[in-house]
């Protein structure tokens, strides 16, 4: 139990730097974007 | 579905106590009712601040206030309600019930959670101290271009809008990283057995609202930092003098609106059909169709942003596309509708508070969305745009469909959270006169804006008078009909009938397989669905 416990806490830790990724590739895509529009 | 589950054990460890424990928290159950409570705080203040606004409007002329600080109050008004009234009050569910719901003994990442929550505080206040500042002679007040920072107004603002730009960028990260949390918590948290396709439905309105979250509000971020930089950095991406273009501004924010209307109203989707098919005691009806409808609607909602300007002039193919693919989304919404009604269809059905806030909620989101229909008209909406019919618009969209279907929440989950009933009669007389009153302070302001009265200003025409009067008397009850829904869960958590476990007889679910209140600890040892 406490191995998968810990696996578990591994993949949030791991899906939730990814998604933050996510949000910052976002955050600074569009502004790149319009920049280059611009 | 039938379940196995094991209550967790109550001990607290080391937890601190006093305002310690809140501060340093971890626990989703604590942070759940942080987010509910400030929710309720900021939801009284932003009713406080638009009953000053009704105050005014009661008569022609100007009474109370300068045009300025009207503007002030419309705008910190709708930033409050959205931002620190409704989505804490969404998020403040989820922490509460996503858990319970999957199985899981806490949230994925419980020391984000507590992050999120607490930048919520700061946010409110750099969203309100420039009124206290302007007391003190320091800057002209609060934001006063409403909640839609438009350019050119909020590239020459005051010091106001550089405090909303702050505010709106905290609020945001808050925002993203509630998001990931309940993204990893339904992915890698859902007790063994529970596939996506047999979650609950709550979850799966959370889930795709987070996604919308992490796809839209770092385009708003980016948006308002060009604006900051515009304002104090020597740029000129809105500044049309600069060879800027406001009109992208506009874009850029309705990218990020449009779809914060089903940032705001997927939560509610999503737990209501669970009210609906408790108080029928059926099972709900559609559960794909509904998961579809949300997908549909979820997709739609990031291609329709500039329904929202169509007066500020696009080419004609741009306001056909976008007048189509907004009316497309009426065909996921009609089949939410269905099920929902559905649901209910020859049911064995009670009117308790919760189901009765249930049913009026699907009557006047009903109008809110009808009425959306015609605003999708280009034709149409060249008349109704910047008129009182939007204001009433949406306001059966989110008063109606969302704020209302969070009291629907609170009083059905209330008794699971605090181990005591709540006072029925005074839910039930709660419910009746705010939908009583909300109905006669927005059905007037249908008329007023179908009669040509613009919103956003604090003056009008003498033939606005007897609507504009119904409205104002209307909005104080209604604004002071919500000290009853205060005073019953204040009373609720203090005491009264004991609450069974399952608290409703119809009630489904892992949440009702726990005591009421569940232990601090819940589902240390994961349930295992069998279906």
């Amino acid at each position: 139990m406490k191995d998968q416990d810990r696996e578990r806490r591994r993949r949030s830790i791991r899906y939730g730097i990814l998604l933050g990724l996510l949000a910052l590739f976002v955050y600074a895509g569009s502004m790149y974007y319009l920049i280059w529009l611009r | 579905m039938s379940y196995a589950s094991t209550a967790g054990h109550d001990e607290h460890h080391d937890q601190p106590t006093g305002i310690m424990r809140w501060l340093t928290t971890t626990n989703h159950k604590d942070i759940g009712t942080m987010y509910l409570v400030f929710s309720l705080i900021m939801f009284m203040l932003g009713g406080f601040m638009i009953m000053l606004v009704r105050l005014e409007l009661f008569q022609p002329g100007m009474q109370l206030m300068q045009p300025d600080f009207y503007n002030q109050l419309i705008g910190v008004h709708a930033l409050i309600m959205i931002f620190a009234a409704l989505m804490p009050a969404a998020t403040g569910f989820a922490n509460w019930m996503l858990p319970l719901q999957l199985g899981a003994p806490d949230m994925a990442l419980p020391r984000l959670n507590n992050w999120g929550f607490w930048l919520l505080p700061p946010a409110a206040i750099l969203l309100t101290m420039p009124f206290i500042l302007a007391w003190f002679g320091i800057g002209d007040g609060a934001i006063a271009t409403g909640w839609t920072f438009y350019a050119p107004l909020s590239v020459q603002g005051g010091i106001g809008v550089d405090f909303a730009i702050f505010a709106i960028h905290i609020l945001g990260i808050s925002s993203v990283m509630g998001s990931i949390n309940i993204i990893v918590t339904i992915f890698n948290m859902r007790a063994p057995g529970m596939t996506l396709m047999n979650m609950p439905m709550f979850a799966w309105g959370w889930l795709i609202t987070a996604f919308l979250l992490i796809a839209t509000i770092p385009v708003l971020a980016g948006a308002v930092t060009m604006l900051l930089t515009d304002r104090h950095f020597g740029t000129h991406f809105f500044d049309a003098a600069g060879g800027g273009d406001p009109i992208l501004f506009q874009h850029l924010f309705w990218f990020f609106g449009h779809p914060e209307v089903y940032i705001l109203l997927l939560p509610v989707w999503g737990f209501m059909p669970q009210i609906l098919q408790t108080f029928s005691r059926k099972p709900m009806y559609g559960y794909k169709a509904q998961v579809y409808a949300f997908w549909g609607i979820g997709i739609l909602s990031v291609v329709v942003w500039a329904h929202h300007f169509f007066t500020a002039g696009m080419p004609v193919p741009a306001l056909i596309y976008f007048m189509f693919s907004t009316m497309a989304i009426s065909v996921p919404l009609a089949v939410l509708f269905f099920c929902w009604i559905a649901t209910m269809w020859r049911g064995s059905m009670t009117f308790e508070t919760p189901m009765l806030f249930a049913v009026g909620w699907i009557i006047l989101f009903g109008i809110g969305g009808l009425t959306g229909l015609v605003l999708a008209d280009v034709a149409a909406d060249a008349q109704y745009h910047h008129t009182y019919f939007v204001v009433a618009h949406f306001h059966y969209t989110l008063f109606a469909g969302g704020i209302m279907g969070i009291m629907a929440g609170v009083y059905y989950w209330l008794p699971k959270m605090t181990g005591h009933m709540y006072n029925e009669r005074l839910g039930k007389l709660h419910f009746w006169l705010t939908a009583i009153s909300f109905n006669m302070t927005f059905i007037p302001q249908f008329f007023l804006g179908l009669a040509g009265m613009p919103r956003r200003i604090p003056d009008y025409a003498l033939q606005f008078a007897d609507f504009n009067a119904v409205s104002t008397v209307s909005a104080l009850v209604l604004g002071l009909s919500q000290l009853l829904f205060i005073y019953n869960i204040v009373s609720c958590v203090r005491g009264g009938q004991k609450a069974t476990d399952r608290v409703w007889e119809g009630a489904e679910g892992l949440e009702w397989t726990l005591p009421s209140p569940p232990p601090y600890h819940s589902f240390t040892v994961q349930p295992v669905i069998k279906s």
